[in-house]
């Protein structure tokens, strides 16, 4: 095939594959696009806060581009257009869904709808990352074998991104502040022994998954410590970052932080220890 | 770091068709914008509490009365929330009515609609509109 044969088939491929993040970022970014806090947020949330957590966000991206991306990906310059490529695609589904929902509107402070588009820009710019992986239409075996060996780092990374994507999702809603309310201390110690157990599960499940570096031969200690307690310890730190960054966490004294951190920690825990089932 | 990698032709060029680097072009420039607004905003926002004011946009006859449709603006630099604004008839000897309505949450130089419902025709009567407290979010 010449050379313009190939540039023409992979702007193709590349286009199905642009098609593929919109459906991603539609499919992850409708559950907060719906969710009222989520606008609010968009205009009241600290803009330092915002800013940070579009920065943070870029490596995640690179990240995911690397491990699962919409295109196979062979050079790290790649992988960062692909983080761009998903930003692209989750700004651009996240201002048309909003105008469509009518929450942007033309007569409203430039400040009011970029902050709005760009906080739900994150959870669809996940999805659309995500796209290739969830809806590629390549055979299972095919894209296991082009699946990268993760290593150790990449399961922690992974992980750590389901438990970003699931905080993400419950963080803003007021619920999760009632919940934290309503417990005591010793719910708060049940639901952390919960998401233990929980986590576990799903460590073991991934076990014979043939993934994970586990073999049906690691010692239950070993994967615990390795995997399930290492995966708690970042669902709690990520979850305490998503607390702050949507303002939660400010003038409340640091008990009841704990506690809601507790709270947002068990979905954290859960989309960690289910990232690898998924991913 | 690239040494575990798949083998490929050219270990330092980029294999990304071109429409792949207009659209990741588009997504750094809307992020490096989306951040850029928002830094300014942080930069210039003026900390001031909210200011809020009502005015009257029409009224209505309805079946059950009259609608006072009206618009309320917050010209101060941060949001109000539970925004609460009180509508009242006036007439020679006294307030004869008041009605109330609460706006969820009012950004700064933001602008929404509501409507108070009353009872008599404001028309002969004085009307006085007022915002009456709110919640910082």
């Amino acid at each position: 095939m010449t050379r313009a044969g190939d540039g023409r088939a992979a702007n193709r491929r590349f286009a199905i594959g642009l098609a593929r993040a919109f459906g991603g970022a539609i499919i992850f970014g409708l559950p907060l696009l719906m969710t009222m806090e989520m606008w609010w947020l968009g205009f009241y949330m600290d803009r330092g806060r915002l800013i940070l957590l579009l920065v943070v966000f870029l490596p995640i991206l690179v990240g995911l581009s690397y491990f699962t991306g919409f295109e196979k990906t062979s050079a790290l310059l790649d992988d960062v257009i692909d983080a761009f490529v998903a930003y692209a695609v989750g700004f651009v589904a996240a201002a048309v869904i909003l105008t469509v929902f009518g929450v942007i509107e033309p007569g409203m402070p430039l400040g009011e709808i970029i902050g709005k588009v760009s906080l739900q820009a994150v959870p669809c710019s996940i999805g659309a990352a995500l796209a290739r992986s969830l809806l590629g239409g390549e055979p299972k075996s095919e894209q296991d074998e082009k699946r990268r060996e993760t290593g150790y780092a990449g399961e922690v990374f992974l992980m750590g991104v389901g438990a970003l994507f699931l905080a993400f999702n419950i963080a803003p809603t007021e619920e999760m502040v009632l919940v934290a309310y309503r417990m005591t201390e010793w719910h708060a110690l049940a639901l952390a022994l919960l998401s233990l157990v929980l986590m576990h599960g799903f460590v073991f499940a991934v076990q014979f998954h043939g993934q994970a570096d586990l073999s049906p031969h690691t010692s239950w200690w070993s994967a615990f410590t390795r995997f399930t307690a290492v995966g708690y310890a970042v669902a709690l730190l990520i979850s305490v970052y998503v607390l702050w960054t949507f303002g939660r966490t400010d003038g409340v004294e640091p008990a009841h932080i704990l506690m809601m951190t507790v709270v947002l920690g068990f979905p954290a825990a859960i989309g960690a220890a289910a990232a690898r089932l998924i991913l | 770091m690239t040494a575990d990698r798949e083998p490929r032709k050219n270990r330092n060029a980029s294999e990304a068709p071109l429409a792949e680097w207009v659209v990741g072009g588009l997504g750094l420039l809307l992020t490096a914008a989306a951040i850029a607004v928002l830094a300014t905003e942080a930069l210039q926002r003026d900390r001031t509490p909210p200011a809020v004011s009502v005015a009257m946009l029409g009224v209505n006859p309805q079946p059950a009365g009259w609608l006072v449709e009206i618009l309320v603006s917050n010209d101060g630099g941060k949001t109000a929330a539970a925004l609460s604004v009180e509508g009242s008839l006036a007439g020679s000897d006294g307030i004869v009515e008041t009605s109330q309505a609460t706006i969820d949450y009012l950004p700064p130089y933001s602008r929404r609609r509501a409507g108070l419902f009353f009872t008599h025709d404001p028309a002969g009567l004085e009307l006085e509109l007022r915002p009456m407290g709110y919640e910082e979010p």
